[in-house]
């Protein structure tokens, strides 16, 4: 209807996301609402244009998985004050081009977690998210704050009882361990089922960055649901759990070195990959 | 009709050759035939237009029935159109010299006012060239033979064009060779605008040449281009290139930014709007403050105790250094409080461009601040799986996927009495909470008879408004023959469309919107227009 977001700069397309069945390969493809107008009113444009999505994909064999409601010219909003502060002068050549080029885009809304504040950090908003339960966010960003000052009690306690040559040594920043323990916790090779033959084989695969980060975050989480006692609360453990990877120790690190070492073990089947 | 104009002489535009044999063929006397209409002649038949073989997906049966429309038939649309802006400008009491397209457009919206929701249905008067579609006129003579030489390639403009751009690199390429055999060829770069253009998209390219083109074509032809324009061209081949180049609109442009404004003390001050999903903010925005923020009369710190609300009020402040520099007044409505928060960051995003340089308004703008988030909640769907296996699920839509008609009709008119903003269990109120508590009470308690007629003071009108809801597949009573909590969403659209303030649900299932005060007629709706076909 008028009211709900059809307005002037809102995009009148849909954007959808498919995915082959059996693999991983992601297309992208628009439609316009446009297209829709004949029968359906505003409103149940978006809702009609899901079901002529569907039935057109059935037939590549493609199924749709995400739809935006921004269009593909759309493009993510540049948040760093700094990139824009930077004068003239000292931008290269590739960068006046890129500054010039998104003059004439037009560009996504910025999220409600995204702001330019300082205390922002995107490791910490994405860990929240996935702690955060049945969208939650009130309660996970509160653990999160309780589990950062748990760790910098913590540590600030390990600093006094500590002589004056360790106390160089103790780190007190609680950003820095949680970096850093979920930096130790990265794998750097994983498992992936390959099916040959009628038989699933796990086989050893390089990982991306971002699932490296993705598995550290997991484990780690799973982890403190799964072990804690029963009146243990979440910001203890995993306050206790941070501060046991920062030392490159810990439940998760051996998580991390069992997954090495099976990919180590199933190193004979490397050949089974083919990317 | 944009034809790719003669420039080597390597094409020759079937249209331009047409005329000519058109031209020859009137002098032959052979043309009077067919040009006044459509004649049975097997020799003139031949010159009849016909359109071009369309390669349809699915069976279009009216597309195929289409009518072939003559040049002259097209040329004697033009004069009429003309003749008739001129009418038309007489009528409105304007200059018929000045009339542009946009004069004509206002005034057939003046003259013929249409409530259909159907734009395209609606009255237009456009040149007959945007109306009647383009079509390829014939290729081939009186002897069959067709008049270009790549006829039988399928693709006779394509690849024309194709041919004409490839020409044009071999000939800079030579050039560019000559060049640096005589030592006067130079690496320079050049400059050309090529953020403030952009090719022609593949939609663009067929419409230039009336011709269905596949990916690949599209992506080679764009591919030949930048060659070209990679060569060291002259002013004709810069012109060749320029036609295949559309500009880009530099989007800071469009927004409007509204002057300061000023009240009683001198303190200047601009007004912004924002809205996200539900909310609507309205945000005020003093040159002068403390950094306060004051949100239908609260202080922002009691209005939103979540951080990341407060984050979301500082953020345009924040990103344009101004901390602490504005005092903030605003009022919001609807919406929960997440999306409270967005629509006054939109409007105070809004309000800040008129404090602020062009330059500013632009980081905003890449910064996300001033674009209103498009994101809804997106309608629930309900599949229902057929008995026998084989046939696809039946979809039902909640929600979004009505579409709400008003249909009146003749009952004699019964007791009537003025409707007030009920508070009652099933109640929809989005606007202002804050005015009236629910549970005040009303002026009349609704029956299992209770209607509410439009009117009824004036006894001669005597109809009632029923509502339907049609296509999309809207169920809203399901089975129970209650309306549930989470069917109440699609009466907030329904109400919001016939521009009800409250409405509320009596014991029968009927629905009775509530004007706002002396708006208009209140309606009803009983459960068995609210029942519809289910989406198939």
């Amino acid at each position: 209807m008028r009211g709900d977001g059809w307005g002037e700069g809102s995009p009148n397309r849909a954007f959808i996301m498919f995915r082959l069945l059996q693999g991983k390969v992601l297309f992208f493809t628009s439609l316009s609402l446009d297209y829709f107008h004949l029968k359906h009113s505003a409103c149940a444009k978006q809702s009609l244009l899901l079901e002529y999505t569907v039935k057109i994909l059935k037939l590549c064999g493609l199924t749709q998985v995400r739809w935006s409601r921004y269009g593909p010219e759309y493009q993510d909003p540049q948040i760093d004050k700094e990139y824009y502060r930077k004068p003239l002068a000292q931008l290269t050549e590739e960068e006046t081009y890129e500054r010039e080029l998104r003059k004439t885009q037009v560009i996504k809304a910025a999220p409600a977690t995204k702001t330019s504040s300082v205390f922002e950090d995107p490791v910490i908003s994405k860990f929240t998210n996935m702690m955060m339960k049945g969208g939650n966010k009130i309660l996970a960003r509160s653990l999160m704050t309780q589990t950062l000052e748990a760790v910098k009690r913590k540590q600030f306690e390990k600093y006094h009882a500590a002589s004056a040559e360790e106390q160089a040594t103790v780190e007190r920043n609680p950003y820095t361990i949680f970096h850093q323990a979920l930096k130790n916790c990265e794998p750097v090779i994983g498992l992936v089922p390959i099916l040959k033959g009628g038989h699933f084989y796990q086989v050893p695969v390089p990982l991306a960055e971002r699932r490296r980060r993705f598995l550290a975050m997991k484990w780690m989480i799973t982890e403190c649901r799964e072990k804690k006692p029963r009146r243990m609360l979440m910001p203890e453990k995993l306050s206790q759990e941070l501060l046991e990877a920062f030392c490159n120790r810990g439940p998760v690190i051996k998580r991390k070195h069992d997954m090495h070492k099976m990919a180590e073990a199933n190193r004979a089947l490397a050949h089974y990959r083919w990317w | 009709m944009a034809a790719p104009s003669v420039s080597c002489g390597a094409a020759v535009p079937y249209r331009l050759f047409l005329a000519g044999r058109v031209s020859f063929a009137r002098e032959q006397g052979l043309w009077k035939a067919a040009a006044s209409g459509l004649q049975t002649g097997t020799r003139c038949q031949i010159l009849r237009l016909k359109h071009s073989p369309a390669v349809t997906t699915t069976k279009n049966v009216a597309a195929l029935r289409r009518e072939s429309y003559t040049v002259d038939f097209i040329k004697k649309q033009i004069e009429e159109f003309n003749i008739g802006k001129r009418h038309l400008a007489n009528m409105m009491g304007e200059d018929p010299e000045t009339f542009t397209q946009e004069d004509v457009d206002r005034a057939i919206t003046y003259l013929f006012p249409s409530g259909l929701f159907e734009k395209r249905a609606r009255p237009i008067m456009k040149h007959p060239e945007e109306i009647f579609p383009k079509q390829r006129a014939v290729q081939w003579g009186e002897d069959g033979r067709p008049f270009h030489f790549l006829f039988y390639t399928g693709k006779q403009s394509y690849y024309s064009l194709m041919h004409e751009a490839y020409g044009k690199v071999l000939h800079a390429e030579e050039r560019q060779d000559q060049l640096r055999a005589k030592g006067l060829f130079s690496e320079k770069s050049k400059s050309k605008d090529l953020i403030g253009s952009r090719w022609l998209i593949k939609e663009e390219l067929e419409e230039m040449l009336v011709e269905k083109l596949s990916d690949q074509d599209y992506a080679q032809f764009i591919r030949l281009l930048e060659r070209l324009s990679a060569l060291p061209c002259d002013a004709a081949e810069e012109e060749f290139v320029g036609r295949f180049r559309r500009t880009v609109t530099v989007q800071s442009k469009k927004h409007l930014i509204e002057p300061l404004q000023y009240d009683e003390q001198g303190m200047a001050f601009s007004t912004g709007q924002g809205k996200r999903k539900t909310a609507n903010a309205e945000a005020v925005v003093y040159g002068h403050g403390s950094g306060k923020i004051e949100i239908n009369g609260v202080d922002y710190l009691l209005y939103f105790p979540v951080t990341q609300d407060r984050e979301q009020l500082m953020f345009p402040f924040h990103f344009l250094d101004r901390l602490g520099k504005h005092d903030v007044t605003c009022t919001v409505s609807g919406g929960g409080r997440s999306s409270q928060a967005g629509a006054i960051r939109l409007a105070m995003s809004r309000a800040l461009c008129s404090f602020i340089t062009e330059d500013e308004v632009e980081w905003m703008r890449q910064a996300g601040l001033l674009t209103t988030d498009p994101r809804v909640r997106e309608p629930r769907r309900e599949r229902i799986y057929p008995k026998r296996k084989g046939g696809a699920p039946r979809q039902i839509f909640w929600g979004l996927g009505a579409r709400w008609e008003v249909e009146r009709t003749k009952i004699p008119p019964q007791g009537q009495q003025s409707c007030r903003a009920e508070a009652e269990p099933g109640c929809g109120r989005w606007a202002d909470n804050q005015d009236e508590e629910l549970g005040s009470p009303a002026t009349h308690r609704p029956g299992r008879d209770h209607r509410c007629y439009p009117g009824a003071d004036d006894s001669s009108v005597d109809t009632r408004l029923q509502i339907r809801a049609r296509g999309g597949g809207l169920t809203c009573l399901g089975c129970t023959g209650r309306l549930t909590s989470s069917g109440n969403r699609h009466l907030l659209w329904a109400a919001r469309s016939l521009d009800a303030e409250t409405w509320h649900v009596s014991i029968g299932g009927t629905v009775h919107f509530h004007p706002r005060q002396g708006a208009g007629p209140s309606l009803t709706v009983t459960a068995s227009h609210l029942r519809t076909q289910q989406a198939s």
